[in-house]
């Protein structure tokens, strides 16, 4: 799918959508795509058994890509309303919502502890 | 009744163990012990029916993971909840059996898999002592490509390690190392082990340009 | 009780390089820095563009069009249809569409 709001096409999540999950989707998608090449640059540049000039060059290009294509970028976020507070990784929902859905039996094996 | 039904009315049958040779493990999880004692009950009496000698259950401490959260949609957060998740473990161990038999009772046993119940199964199988010798003719290199576990094992290194040669051989980066004597040379070595891991079928390890050669 | 002997420093760096040549290994006794960690590190890119689940997960439209034989119900549009139908018979629905003719002859002049 063309989608002329981010720089690069963009497949949609499944679930919720929402411009926040939307935008964070995408990060998500190009992180991925650009994880070896930044592994690969990161490598030159911090092996100090290469020439100076070639890890500076690995550098550079490193600072000169785009900030999207960073994994630290991508912010967890709740894929039944989207918020990004709260969520908790193991479900990846939301605190509000991960109550409602445990109190309502929709997650398997959770409920209410006492002891 | 039959005898096998009236055999259900008492504790399951077993086949004794004789070699004590481990062929497999089978570990099933659930959310709740009811179904697991009931699943492993089943397990025990199909094994007794296709004279497979099988030690257990035994129990593995179960899990529990506890979350804590506000109560509240908004503010209020003094008063909180808290839910938790208890996951039960039974083991089974199987002895003395041929593998075949093994694997046509599990597919037998996943065939009649009740829901909420996770199935985890180890083989184990052993060889003689100049397999070794067998390995060298095995070959493995159409497994390793095709299988998702060697790519993410293995070869992970060697995904990024053939990104770093290709980066290295385009312009902007081999213009560094020409310059110098000593960094020529590391380039020209790597380039050559490049060409000896492409030969042998991509099994390599790190990028050897990382090795750094005593001065 | 055994005597107690010192193995001179250079031996064991010897040992170390050879025993290093033999298992495939780095032998790296200055500890320079050589980004080996960049390489050895698990990828995270797959967990992390699997967040919010399978991105060719079939929609409600897409299972219709697979199952054809089996009736299907959805009730988010199911709702819809009801909606727009309420608001046609109130007269708030669509605009009547213009036609074509004129408004085709005017762009070609």
């Amino acid at each position: 799918m063309k989608n002329f709001r981010f720089a690069a096409p963009m497949k949609l999540p499944p679930g919720f959508i929402n411009t926040r999950i939307l935008r964070d989707n995408f990060k998500r998608q190009q992180s991925a795509e650009h994880e070896v090449l930044i592994r690969a640059l990161k490598y030159i540049a911090r092996n100090t058994t290469l020439p100076p000039r070639a890890r500076l060059e690995a550098q550079l290009q490193l600072t000169s890509m785009p900030h999207y294509t960073r994994i630290t970028s991508c912010k967890d976020r709740c894929f039944v309303s989207g918020t990004s507070r709260s969520v908790l990784k193991h479900f990846h929902i939301n605190r509000i919502q991960f109550r409602e859905m445990a109190l309502g039996g929709l997650l398997p094996g959770v409920r209410k502890a006492a002891w | 009744m039959p005898i096998n039904v009236v055999a259900n009315y008492y504790a399951p049958l077993r086949r004794e163990i004789v070699h004590h040779d481990l062929v497999c493990q089978i570990q099933i999880r659930s959310y709740s012990s009811d179904i697991l004692e009931f699943y492993s009950q089943f397990i025990l009496r199909s094994a007794y029916y296709i004279n497979i000698p099988i030690s257990g259950p035994l129990r593995l401490p179960v899990q529990t993971s506890r979350w804590t959260v506000i109560k509240s949609p908004f503010a209020q957060a003094k008063s909180k909840e808290n839910f938790e998740r208890k996951t039960h473990k039974r083991v089974f161990k199987i002895w003395d059996s041929d593998p075949e038999v093994v694997d046509i009772w599990l597919s037998f046993l996943t065939k009649h898999s009740l829901d909420n119940i996770g199935l985890k199964v180890n083989m184990y199988k052993r060889e003689p002592l100049d397999f070794d010798k067998e390995m060298e003719n095995i070959d493995i290199s159409g497994f390793i490509n095709n299988s998702k576990l060697f790519n993410n094992l293995d070869t992970q290194e060697d995904i990024i390690g053939e990104k770093v040669h290709e980066l290295l051989n385009t312009s902007s980066f081999s213009r560094h190392f020409k310059d110098n004597e000593y960094y020529s040379q590391m380039l020209e070595s790597v380039n050559q082990d490049s060409d000896k891991i492409e030969s042998s079928n991509g099994n390599s390890n790190e990028n050897s340009s990382k090795q750094k050669p005593q001065s | 009780m055994k005597p107690i002997v010192l193995v001179p420093k250079h031996k064991l760096r010897i040992l170390a390089k050879v025993t290093a040549e033999a298992f495939n290994q780095t032998y790296n006794p200055t500890c320079a820095r050589t980004g080996a960690k960049y390489l050895r590190r698990n990828l995270k890119g797959p967990t992390i563009a699997s967040y919010y689940g399978p991105t060719d997960f079939p929609s409600f439209k897409e299972y219709k069009k697979l199952f054809p034989d089996v009736t299907l119900y959805d009730d988010k549009e199911d709702h819809r249809l009801k909606k727009v139908a309420a608001l046609k018979r109130r007269g708030k629905g669509a605009p009547p569409k213009k036609k074509a003719g004129p408004g085709g002859d005017k762009k070609k002049k």
